[in-house]
């Protein structure tokens, strides 16, 4: 009787271990700090003949992730002083197989892109994208300041891929936040349901590089789609 | 003690093992009784689990991936059933039984010698060691030999993203597309930290690293899609760094590179350049 008591308490050990391990990776998962935006609707557009529901989202990037954006609220929650960061989210949400317009202005410094395929527009509506009241299929590699890449997640829809790159803002080397700013706007047609990742292909973080502090952590230059 | 004193008592403690009493009540025969069911459960693993968990076959490569696993492991089960056979009986059978003493008993005395155990425990390992030797070297040099109509592809990892060009025809792309039945060079490197290449389905894997161009190849032989993905922990979102990859005939291989930008000439040029 007493082995089968220990026997069973032992089982029980063991399950709350394993039950704890699974809370403390569940309380882990990724939670946009600064919140979702959600879409805005705006009617319907035609792209090939075809009629999309049309949305539209908009936000920044600006060289230091500390301080406040023109409206008072912090660039980024987490701060961080010389970070580059998309303001004011990093978590989006979309209906599924709609247009999607995205009005981004750049407010960061460029460089030279380690590999010129993420200084093309891809997987946007034409693939072209204006930028800075130019439509353009590209940008010159060597003034890329950063990239707004999407691809669909394991078994949601692996082949979708949007990509989008931003020049260096009109202060150059100088730039600081809320100031200089190039606009870039595309349109592109959302996926299947569910959940996509977007992050910026330019090497902008500290470290080795460029990959490490706001390319390392999660908020900064990187972030998901919801895709509903 | 003297040597044939010693030689006694080595042999009251070995001969029991082997000799003396039905077999299923000697330390020898009880493990025997172990390896045969455990031999044969390894060896039913060997040859239908693999055709549950390995990918689907879509190149000569994976195949031979999986004959491969199948062999090593359909060898090594009657020897790992034999360490789990000891392993089992000492401790099933030399565990501390209720009312005994708690202190243990005194190891027996140190067992040397023994001509013929060592060597069928040598002869054994040694033949088993060549053969799985000769078998691995084959496989991987009929892997890396080149055929005739090689096709080159340039692969590169970057954080988080693979892209795949086509030397010649200047179309790049975030998915792998090949031909089938053309052996496929894939020239792998990095742009920034270590990836890993693997192209699950085509059952070859390397590692693409910055400033370095690797070199392996497959051998695509079943149309549809496969998928690509990182295998060296890269950062941030390596979880995501996965793409498809598609195995597609010659013809539909040409228009996709057309339909991607490339001018017909350098499609022709660069699907016959390697013939």
């Amino acid at each position: 009787m007493k082995k089968v008591l220990w026997g069973v308490i032992t089982v029980l050990i063991g399950a709350i271990l394993i039950a704890a391990v699974g809370v403390g990776f569940h309380s882990q998962q990724y939670v946009a700090p600064a919140g979702t935006q959600v879409a805005k609707s705006d009617g319907t557009v035609t792209v090939n003949g075809k009629t999309y529901q049309h949305v539209t989202l908009d936000f920044v990037t600006e060289p230091s992730a500390a301080g406040n954006l023109p409206n008072g609220k912090p660039v980024h929650p987490g701060g961080n002083e010389g970070w580059p960061a998309y303001a004011p989210n990093n978590q989006f949400q979309v209906p599924a197989n709609s247009v999607v317009t995205i009005h981004w202005v750049q407010y960061d410094s460029g460089e030279v892109v380690n590999n010129a395929f993420f200084a093309k527009v891809q997987g946007t509506v034409g693939g072209k994208a204006n930028i800075n009241g130019e439509v353009v299929d590209g940008i010159d590699p060597s003034n890329m300041a950063h990239s707004f890449t999407v691809r669909g997640l394991p078994g949601v829809d692996p082949n979708f891929f949007v990509s989008v790159p931003a020049p260096s803002s009109k202060l150059g080397d100088e730039a600081v936040n809320d100031k200089g700013g190039v606009t870039v706007d595309f349109s592109f047609i959302s996926g299947t349901k569910g959940l996509y990742s977007w992050n910026c292909e330019f090497p902008c973080g500290s470290g080795v590089g460029g990959f490490g502090g706001a390319m390392s952590s999660y908020g900064y230059m990187s972030g998901y789609i919801h895709v509903v | 003690m003297s040597s044939e004193e010693k030689r006694d008592e080595i042999a009251a403690v070995v001969e029991p093992v082997f000799r003396g009493g039905p077999l299923w009540k000697r330390p020898a025969g009880k493990v025997l009784i172990i390896w045969v069911p455990m031999t044969i459960i390894g060896l039913l693993l060997a040859f239908f689990a693999p055709g549950h968990l390995f990918p689907e076959n879509m190149s000569a490569e994976q195949e031979d991936v999986k004959t491969t696993f199948i062999l090593f492991t359909a060898l090594a089960a009657p020897v790992a059933a034999v360490v789990w056979g000891i392993a089992l009986y000492s401790i099933v059978g030399w565990r501390k039984k209720s009312g005994k003493s708690d202190t243990p008993p005194e190891d027996g005395p140190p067992i040397r010698g023994g001509t013929i155990a060592t060597t069928i425990w040598l002869g054994t390992s040694v033949i088993l060691v060549v053969v799985l030797l000769v078998w691995g070297m084959a496989e991987l040099s009929s892997e890396l030999a080149p055929q005739q109509n090689a096709m080159q592809v340039n692969v590169t990892g970057q954080q988080w993203q693979w892209t795949f060009s086509y030397p010649g025809t200047g179309v790049t792309s975030t998915q792998l597309i090949v031909p089938e039945g053309r052996q496929i060079h894939f020239h792998v490197t990095s742009e920034d930290v270590t990836h890993g290449f693997w192209p699950v389905q085509l059952g070859v894997q390397i590692d693409a690293n910055p400033n370095v161009t690797t070199l392996i190849s497959a051998t695509p032989n079943k149309l549809g899609t496969f998928d690509v993905r990182c295998s060296q922990i890269c950062g941030l979102n390596h979880a995501y760094m996965e793409t498809t990859g598609t195995t597609v005939t010659q013809a539909q291989f040409n228009a996709w590179l057309v339909s991607h930008g490339a001018s017909a000439t350098s499609v022709h040029s660069y699907a016959m350049s390697a013939k």
